[in-house]
């Protein structure tokens, strides 16, 4: 009995690692896709108040506030360095780490025609990054749920 | 009894310098004007004197505090960048630096060499003394166009005389003040702090060129009294005959030594020859603090205090 209970509990536990993986990179996608929202109302906000960089950033309606509250108050203001102290805790894609990066870096650093340049850019590089990252992220998020329960299955059948 | 406010703008200006140079600021008493420039020792002025720190800034630092004045939003900064100074939590700070020129304007000033970090004197009772010539027989204030040269305090007396006027502090009544603060220095608001305490009647647009903000305080605040600082153009001169013509009372200032120098200048005689102004006032300084030394307008005879 208990070792049938333990092969059950193992199965949903392998089945439950797979799903949780296979989640987890659809959030990817779903920040992805956040982000962009995000990018496109600071970009209007920008073109319509030049409000300062911290009051950009701590603006309502961000769909990633918890991300631009703590670039804001970085060190004195200075976002950049702020991203870098805060960039290997964000759950990006390497690809989307790396248009942030950028980002970061140009923001505040020139005049306000360059400024909005750079948002278009920015929201262009990340268009094109999420139409490659989605097929992608669909496909390992299916493989991650079948070899969860693909393990829990043959850890199941062997035990048995 | 006057009201203190909180904002201190030396601890303000103090906190952006580098650490290293805040340091050896060691005697900030009577402290106006921090200059700093590539490479070269730091000055400090004082209000009767001078000084020295050896501390150079490099050419990286001048770059990084640039971006610090600027809260690094450069953009937000623009227009001031054009015109050679940023305003940084109600300090002017002025620019020096090559000058990049696109369609015969100056776009903006790279790279920044020299800064002049000033600092507000926030005296309050600086209009004491010369008060009384500011109000007519009737105890209300009169048009009048303050004359100094640089550093001298004209901008802590409109400072003083806003809170004075709208407070109703020794005149007939307390009034509906709008000051144009084009540089952000009379008030001295800025990111995170309201600046000095300029009365309780008291509108401020900062940030706005003088003619733009005069005639949209005249529009739509209905001022009884107009203050701004450092008149000269051709446009804040139309913009105070405007106010002038709406029996509005207009309090300015502008750059000069004497009367008879700035009627040299044709904005401010068009201002004379349309009594714009009843009084003109050159205003000077002593350890006593702000007299003035010169005083015309209308039937007064001139006035040496």
């Amino acid at each position: 009995m208990i070792k049938y209970l333990c092969i059950a509990i193992l199965f949903f536990v392998c089945a439950f690692g797979g799903i949780r993986f296979s989640k987890s990179r659809l959030v990817i996608l779903e920040k992805t896709e956040s982000l962009i929202y995000d990018i496109k109302l600071m970009r209007d906000r920008l073109a319509y108040s030049a409000a300062p960089v911290r009051t950009l950033l701590c603006g309502n309606g961000y769909k990633n506030s918890d991300i631009w509250g703590l670039a804001a108050h970085g060190v004195s203001g200075n976002v950049s360095a702020a991203w870098k102290q805060m960039r290997s805790e964000m759950c990006f894609d390497a690809s989307v780490l790396l248009i942030l990066d950028d980002f970061f870096e140009t923001l505040g650093a020139s005049g306000m025609e360059n400024q909005l340049k750079n948002m278009d850019m920015t929201l262009k590089r990340l268009e094109e990054a999420l139409k490659l990252l989605e097929p992608a992220m669909k496909q390992k998020a299916k493989l991650y749920r079948s070899l969860g329960v693909l393990l829990g299955f043959a850890v199941s059948i062997l035990m048995l | 009894m006057y009201m203190q406010t909180e904002w201190k703008p030396l601890e303000a200006v103090l906190n952006i310098l580098p650490q290293g140079l805040r340091d050896m600021v060691t005697d900030t008493q009577g402290l106006e004007e921090i200059r700093l420039r590539s490479n070269m020792p730091v000055q400090l002025i004082y209000a009767h004197g001078e000084r020295q720190i050896d501390y150079r800034f490099s050419d990286s630092e001048c770059e990084s505090f640039l971006m610090e004045i600027c809260s690094y939003s450069v953009y937000a900064h623009e227009e001031e960048l054009k015109r050679g100074f940023i305003s940084h939590n109600g300090c002017r700070i002025g620019l020096a630096g090559k000058a990049v020129l696109k369609n015969g304007a100056v776009e903006r000033l790279l790279p920044i060499t020299g800064f002049n970090i000033r600092i507000p004197g926030h005296l309050y009772g600086a209009s004491k003394k010369v008060l009384k010539h500011f109000l007519n027989a009737e105890g209300n204030p009169v048009s009048t166009l303050i004359v100094s040269p640089p550093g001298v305090g004209k901008t802590t007396l409109l400072r003083d005389l806003a809170y004075c006027f709208s407070e109703g502090k020794s005149v007939a009544r307390p009034h509906k003040i709008v000051i144009i603060d084009e540089r952000n220095e009379i008030q001295g608001t800025g990111e995170g702090n309201a600046g000095f305490f300029v009365g309780s009647r008291t509108d401020t647009i900062s940030d706005c060129p003088k003619a733009v903000g005069m005639l949209m305080a005249i529009r739509s605040l209905s001022p009884e009294i107009l203050i701004t600082d450092e008149i000269g153009g051709d446009k804040d001169t139309e913009a105070i005959l405007e106010a002038a013509n709406c029996g509005i009372t207009v309090l300015a200032s502008v750059h000069g030594g004497s009367i008879a120098q700035i009627k040299r200048r044709p904005s401010i005689k068009r201002l004379m020859d349309n009594a714009a102004f009843e009084r003109y006032a050159v205003i000077a300084r002593n350890r006593e603090g702000i007299y003035i030394k010169e005083l015309c307008g209308g039937d007064l005879p001139l006035v040496y205090d």
